[in-house]
């Protein structure tokens, strides 16, 4: 149903993709700034877990 | 505009295909209870073929333990003050009893095979400090549908962590004892799919599980229990007992449903200077009866061909843990002062600017960079007015947070 939905929208060429693969339309941070945020924020957050970095370390 | 593709990280959800390079930064970080941290860090990637494509990432932290509160000093009523660290930085740590700072290392190696929009993508994590230990292999998958318009992705985790007892606790409280140490274990699963709406817009929804058991307290955390009536500990001093001291004590088993979605919106009102919208937000529960919401917004814009800047605002907020109290008897089945199990907001604003060294620079000097990027994150956070988390940190109760990141990127 999912896949359906999916198949119904509108594609996109190729050749007008060149704006979703720069840097600020990115769906994630690049990768030193996400073990950046998964370092500082969730570990003194109750919903912590489930990505890199399950470690101590910052105090805690 | 030129895109260069050490920026495209490799982030299996999109499916992209990354050559060579190499991206170097440092961050520190520093809070209100003067906890404060240095951290260098590289990731190296190399195109093996065409299809196959090996990368390493490790940091390495520097962080200092000095503000932690002391093991509660039960002579004293004041179990913050009179016990911080703070106030004697140039002893030893009063946790570890060791030096007040200690390093951590971690490490992450991909190997990840791409042809025609499919990835997949196998790695393993490791990270090393003086009382945690923590290892973990993963599994990504990912599938292009639909003229590559539509990416369903999949991705796995199992972490393994010990915490190994580093006299760490006071004399007599050892949680470990009699094995020395504590295994932690955690899996998460993720489900996403993401889908290229225009030119301009991108959409992703994910559903993740995560499930955790072993020993998920921390040594660290005392938990002050007041007692009913001061007991005369010391006659001659006149020195009064006001507090007992528990360790912290939570369920060994913890099952988490995360949910969330992301918005990029890209925009050309500015001829020649894109612009973006990334909203995200992320919903939490788990059955500790803890919930949190998470909004995550980023605006970007091109200042200069060569030069974006992006501001972003972040808005927290979760609930309690089921067994989270102001104030503890002592014959309670779980308790914790962690502030993290305690109903609290947070907000952070930052900035960034990244953009691109001339090429010709690289030309003529081979160690110049393709990019550079540089931020600040600044975190407040508001604990409602929760008394309850004095007894962990000093300053839980006006806590904020302060992050610097800078790095740079070559591409090979």
């Amino acid at each position: 149903m999912i896949a359906g939905a999916l198949s119904s929208c509108a594609l996109v060429p190729q050749k007008d993709r060149e704006y979703l693969s720069d840097p600020i339309m990115q769906l994630k941070d690049n990768a030193a700034e996400a073990s950046s945020d998964a370092h500082n924020m969730p570990r003194r957050e109750g919903s912590s877990g489930g990505g890199a970095g399950a470690g101590g370390g910052c105090g805690c | 505009m030129r895109v260069p593709l050490v920026w495209m990280i490799p982030s299996i959800l999109f499916a992209s295909e990354a050559g060579s390079g190499l991206s170097l930064h440092y961050e520190y970080f520093e809070d209100a209870n003067e906890v404060w941290s240095h951290t260098p860090g590289f990731d190296v990637r190399a195109a093996l073929s065409p299809n196959w494509t090996a990368s390493i990432s490790a940091e390495v932290d520097g962080v200092s333990g000095a503000s932690r509160v002391n093991p509660p000093d039960v002579n004293s009523a004041d179990g913050v003050s009179g016990a911080s660290a703070k106030q004697t930085p140039t002893l030893l740590d009063g946790i570890s009893g060791a030096s007040t700072v200690e390093f951590r290392v971690s490490q992450t190696s991909h190997l990840t095979y791409s042809h025609n929009g499919t990835v997949a993508s196998v790695g393993y994590y490791t990270s090393k400090e003086d009382d945690y230990y923590s290892s973990a292999p993963m599994l990504d998958l990912a599938y292009d549908l639909f003229e590559r318009n539509t990416t369903v992705g999949l991705s796995l985790s199992y972490y393994d962590d010990r915490f190994v007892n580093k006299d760490v606790t006071p004399p007599g409280k050892d949680p470990f004892h009699p094995e020395g140490s504590a295994r932690k274990r955690l899996t998460s699963g993720q489900m996403s799919i993401t889908q290229s709406l225009t030119s301009l817009t991108l959409v992703s929804v994910a559903a993740q599980r995560i499930h955790s058991w072993g020993y998920l307290s921390k040594p660290y955390n005392p938990v002050m229990v007041k007692l009913d009536e001061p007991i005369l500990e010391d006659p001659a001093t006149n020195t009064y007992r006001y507090y007992d001291s528990y360790l912290e004590t939570l369920p060994s088993d913890k099952k988490a449903l995360v949910f969330s979605g992301t918005l990029v919106q890209g925009y050309t009102f500015i001829p020649d200077h894109l612009g973006s919208i990334r909203i995200q937000y992320r919903h939490y529960s788990d059955d500790w009866k803890l919930s949190s919401h998470t909004l995550d917004n980023e605006w970007s814009q091109y200042l200069t061909e060569s030069l974006y800047m992006r501001i972003r605002y972040r808005w927290y907020t979760q609930t309690r843990a089921e067994f989270v109290y102001l104030k503890y008897r002592g014959d309670e089945k779980y308790m914790t002062s962690d502030v993290k199990y305690y109903p609290f907001t947070s907000n952070l604003i930052g900035i960034k600017f990244g953009g691109l060294f001339p090429e010709d620079w690289q030309e003529n000097h081979v160690w110049v960079p393709t990019a550079w990027n540089i931020k600040v994150d600044y975190l407040i956070r508001n604990t409602k007015g929760n008394k309850a988390q004095f007894q962990y940190f000093s300053e839980d109760q006006n806590y904020h947070q302060t992050t610097f990141m800078t790095g740079v990127d070559y591409a090979f």
